[in-house]
């Protein structure tokens, strides 16, 4: 470890038989956190929220994401578009509270206004008053900043930085694999709900990544979906996750189940997926729906989670549906909060100065530490540009 | 005479509940009887006030209200 870096990640690259995690200061210091912010978050595409969130023209909702003010907004041509929420003026908040734009964003400190397009539409009294133009006020230079931003399965991905490969060519892996389910989404509010975890975003990952816990932390699935359904899912520097191949369709009183996914092919009649888009968002894809849940890294050691479910078709989400549909969100609400108690614990045990980033078992650690050779590999390569610089 | 007790009033009551329809029209009028009177510095001031409000609003007067701060050269 050179004097420049925070951690020491040598040990964490290394092949899964002889790895260590990630050290501790990567879950409880700040400076850490802030190097991941940069490195892991805004140099990938992160999830910051769901195209639900902006379902109609005009819609805006304004995220802080680490400290970053981005505004998504739905344009006239129904595509969800995200912006720097800082006027170009004097830096002011100019959207503080979801709602939807009629006309023009207008910044509430000199009324300067975008369009939905980001475009700087008007510079009231910039060249004196009742003048609004004036030589030194290029409108076409002032946009507002776009921030790059793509929507896969109901959720809007941005890459801060602007340097990460397109986002069908950085996830063209998962995006493949899961080609089948790259369909329309349909959502109901009653399919949503948020858990506030104590514990860095990463060990929420880390948990999801892997079936080994399940027969412990969910001993209701021992019945349905056993250790050994399960199968890894790892791709190097991509994503990773787990699979099962006893998917069984949630069942109402009289039978009734969710319509499926349109021409799937057979092997998801029975199987389940879940993956963890890398950094911040966990998918599970059924033959019927789908959810996504996006970690929101509110601090070192707090995270929040955003989590949403998808069906197949409008009709799943009209009122027929809503008895299976709260049974389904109370389901994987239940699943999801049993999983608290041990990223939270993972959390603290991340204090114990002898803590060495732990030992993977080479046989059910494979998909967690392919997570951690991910982040690792990031912030050396963000070390790599800073010591360019 | 213009009561710009009641006026002002007005203003503040549209500003308080979001109402950009009553602002647009309030200030358009101002704008226009200024610029009746000769007056285009301020006529052109209170037009600016009311196309902010058009465009924010999305109201399609702002095209009209556009139009003639362009001819006056205080808009592009």
């Amino acid at each position: 470890m050179t004097e420049s870096h925070l951690s020491d990640l040598s040990d964490v690259t290394k092949p899964v038989s002889l790895a260590r995690g990630l050290p501790n200061a990567h879950y409880i210091d700040e400076e850490v956190f802030k190097e991941e912010r940069q490195s892991v978050l805004f140099d990938n595409w992160a999830g910051v929220g769901f195209a639900h969130d902006v379902p109609n023209e005009g819609d805006a909702m304004p995220v802080d994401f680490l400290g970053m003010p981005l505004l998504l907004v739905r344009d006239a041509e129904g595509n969800v578009n995200v912006y720097q929420n800082t006027c170009r003026h004097r830096g002011m908040i100019l959207v503080k509270e979801k709602g939807n734009i009629r006309g023009t964003i207008r910044c509430p400190y000199h009324s300067w206004c975008y369009g939905l397009d980001g475009a700087l539409r008007s510079t009231p009294h910039v060249g004196g008053p009742g003048q609004n133009i004036h030589e030194d006020i290029k409108r076409n230079e002032l946009g507002l900043f776009e921030i790059r931003s793509h929507v896969y399965l109901g959720v809007v991905f941005v890459n801060v930085s602007g340097t990460a490969d397109d986002f069908t060519v950085a996830h063209s892996e998962l995006l493949e694999r899961w080609k089948e389910f790259d369909k329309p989404l349909y959502h109901h509010e009653d399919g949503a709900f948020v858990l506030e975890v104590d514990s860095n975003w990463k060990l929420a990952v880390e948990n999801y990544s892997e079936s080994y816990h399940l027969p412990w932390v969910h001993p209701g699935l021992n019945t349905v979906s056993r250790l050994e359904d399960h199968y890894h899912l790892e791709e190097q520097y991509k994503y990773s996750g787990q699979g099962s191949v006893v998917y069984q369709q949630l069942k109402g009183e009289d039978g009734q189940t969710f319509p499926d996914f349109k021409d799937l092919t057979d092997k998801w009649d029975t199987a389940s997926e879940y993956a963890t888009l890398y950094p911040n968002v966990m998918f599970g894809v059924h033959r019927d729906h789908s959810y996504a849940i996006i970690l929101e890294p509110v601090g070192v050691n707090k995270t929040r989670e955003h989590v949403a479910l998808y069906y197949a078709s409008d009709e799943a989400v009209g009122d027929a549906y809503k008895k299976l549909r709260v049974t389904n969100a109370d389901f994987w609400e239940e699943v999801f909060k049993e999983d608290i108690f041990v990223v939270e614990g993972m959390q603290k045990g991340r204090h114990g100065v002898f803590f060495d980033g732990g030992k993977f078992s080479p046989a059910m650690d494979g998909p967690t530490h392919i997570f951690h050779e991910w982040v690792a590999t990031q912030i050396n390569n963000g070390r790599a540009k800073m010591a360019a610089e | 005479m213009i009561d710009y007790d009641h006026l002002n009033a007005q203003v503040l009551a549209a500003h308080d509940s979001g109402d950009n329809a009553t602002l647009v029209r309030i200030y358009q009028k101002l704008g226009n009887d200024e610029l009746a009177n000769g007056h285009e510095l301020e006529g052109a001031y209170f037009l600016t006030q009311a196309y902010v409000y058009a465009l924010e609003g999305g109201l399609p007067v702002a095209k009209e209200i556009h139009k003639t701060l362009v001819a006056l050269g205080r808009e592009e």
